[in-house]
């Protein structure tokens, strides 16, 4: 994965790597530390985030205002939810729970109420860092501490699909598409918290709800409208994860479209709607 | 001349506006919460203000290169609705958000028992929550209404320099002068204050712990006021430092007590230029005109 920078929700993973990067370290691993040991220390520390970690952006040379890749605060409020659900979900055996401890199921349906108030409840920054937390667990879906649980479908209908556009199942998961999906209640509590960042007209939002999570989570509508949007709103597409994969003929369709409307408004055609008419032309 | 209007609502007013008050030298603002004209009927109604206080509304002056800060409160005329009181529960978790810089406006508009209990209530959340107040004061029987605003103060047991009292005028600076509170006025278009009568208030008490806002809002007023008193004050024989000092130092020092103000540059904003959200792609089509 060399030249691909690494977002808000990679470093969350990478507490080592992280680390450097924040104002006051100290108070990072104090509060990771008590998150796991209490959650109901999660709120407050989310909301101390920005003050205590820093809010500068990850790549400042080529994302000089956090947009694409994400800040700082965050990959710090990312990593609070990761120390949290290890935590949460920690079990010996992923089939076998034993007798007395929760269920990881319930573990997850647990951080799923958490996450979703902490979105509600939550400033634009702290809504980030919920989307990029939840960027986080599907990236780390595959090591070994795992969150289990049953996967959720990814097909899904959307009820605002327009009747004349074929319900065509999303694409399914490929080799080439490293994420894997979140157990149920998390994927459940996720997809309406992406919904609403991406009916936001803050760049920042719009652009942390088409990471990794909604690679992998999003129904092929929204997602193709997410990417849409991003060209609209100006933000680079190197915010949108596993792009090549997820494109399909529909959104070569709707990037063509553009194109037509910008030619005919005698408009330029930026970049990044290039590069989709590229990408999509396969 | 660079300014830091202390109490502005720019959730009532126009991108145009905010062009303009760059231009003019304004980088920061602290907007506070208070009622919108039209009466709230829920707690729900004030979240989802408050919420774009600290959310949207901050992203927005940002596109124009303005540090934007809130202050949160019930104010005092929807104090006398017992639905909006409700959201006396909620304010604490709003009290701990980036950017929250005091608890305001509060204090009194009719002085009724209701607002008398809401307003002691926020000041004791303003001392757990170890924030400044921004405090209104009446229009209406101002002078009573100024004296009895100082004695809840008081009461409250929050140290003066915590306390920033707004709206004042030729009969009331005095009393909040001399209480070792921050004195606050509002520059308008034809009520309150105006221009040289506020710089007269300057030349008889001096710059220390006094604050000039433009307190703009959907009514008739004028975003710019606070360069305009800045620019009466050079006429007037007042310094550049002077006028540093009353329109950013003073209100900088105020709110900074927080600390929770940020007055660096918004990263990456040219003036004059399009907000790039980043620096791969090149000409941008941006918020201030598209919506997607
Ligand atoms: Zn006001």
């Amino acid at each position: 994965m060399t030249g691909v920078p690494r977002s808000a929700g990679d470093l969350a993973l990478d507490p080592a790597a992280l680390r450097p990067l924040l104002r006051n370290p100290g108070w990072f691993d104090t509060a990771r530390a008590a998150v796991a040991a209490d959650p109901s220390a999660l709120p407050r520390a989310f909301a101390l985030a920005g003050r205590r970690a820093g809010r500068g952006p990850l790549h400042p040379a080529t994302d000089p205002a956090g947009v694409v890749h994400g800040t700082v605060d965050d990959a710090a409020r990312a990593a609070l939810v990761v120390a949290l659900a290890t935590v949460d979900t920690r079990t010996p055996h992923h089939d076998v729970p034993r007798p007395g401890t929760h269920s990881p199921e319930i573990a997850a349906t647990e951080l799923a109420t958490r996450l979703t108030t902490l979105y509600h409840q939550g400033d634009t920054a702290e809504r980030r860092g919920v989307l990029r937390a939840l960027d986080a667990l599907v990236v780390r879906g595959s090591a070994p501490t795992a969150l289990t649980g049953h996967a959720v479908p990814r097909e899904r209908t959307a009820p605002s699909r327009s009747p004349r556009t074929p319900l065509e199942p999303d694409v399914p998961g490929t080799s080439a598409t490293p994420a894997s999906s979140l157990p149920e209640p998390l994927a459940t509590a996720g997809i309406p918290l992406a919904e609403d960042a991406l009916r936001a007209n803050d760049t920042s939002l719009v652009a942390a709800a088409v990471g990794p999570f909604g690679a992998r989570h999003l129904d092929a509508h929204t997602w193709r409208h997410a990417v849409l949007k991003l060209v609209f709103l100006g933000v680079p597409l190197d915010a949108v994860a596993h792009l090549d994969e997820r494109a399909d003929a529909e959104l070569a369709r709707m990037a063509r479209d553009l194109a037509a409307e910008r030619r005919a408004a005698g408009r330029d055609i930026p970049p990044d709607l290039t590069r989709l008419l590229r990408i999509t032309k396969e | 001349m660079r300014i830091l209007d202390p109490h502005i609502h720019m959730t009532s007013r126009t991108t145009d506006d905010y062009e303009a008050m760059y231009a003019a030298g304004v980088r920061a603002v602290v907007e506070p919460a208070f009622w919108l004209g039209q009466p709230r009927t829920s707690a729900a109604s004030f979240t989802d203000y408050f919420d774009s206080l600290v959310g949207w509304e901050r992203f927005r002056a940002a596109q124009f290169g303005i540090r934007h800060h809130a202050a949160i409160a019930l104010n005092p005329k929807e104090a006398n609705d017992p639905r909006c009181r409700e959201v006396l529960t909620e304010i604490p978790r709003y009290l701990l958000k980036d950017g929250v810089v005091a608890v305001g406006e509060v204090g009194f508009d009719s002085m009724t028992p209701a607002e008398d209990e809401a307003f002691a209530a926020q000041l004791e959340l303003a001392r757990d929550a170890d924030l400044p107040v921004l405090v209104h004061t009446p229009h209406r029987d101002k002078l009573a209404g100024t004296r009895r605003t100082l004695d809840v103060v008081r009461e409250s047991g929050l140290p003066p320099e915590r306390v920033l009292v707004d709206h004042l005028n030729e009969t009331t600076v005095a009393l909040v002068h001399d209480a070792g509170m921050w004195a606050g006025f509002s520059v308008y278009p034809d009520t309150k204050m105006d221009e040289r009568r506020t710089v007269a208030l300057l030349r008889e008490y001096g710059t220390t712990r006094m604050i000039v806002n433009s307190a703009a809002d959907w009514g008739r007023s004028d975003p710019l006021k606070t360069a305009r008193t800045g620019r009466e004050m050079l006429a007037a024989g007042f310094s550049d430092d002077d006028v540093d000092q009353v329109l950013w130092r003073n209100p900088a020092e105020f709110y900074g007590q927080s600390g929770n103000l940020v007055l660096d540059p918004v990263p990456g904003f040219v003036a004059g230029e399009p907000p790039a959200p980043g620096v791969e792609f090149e000409g941008s089509s941006v918020l201030r005109g598209v919506r997607a």
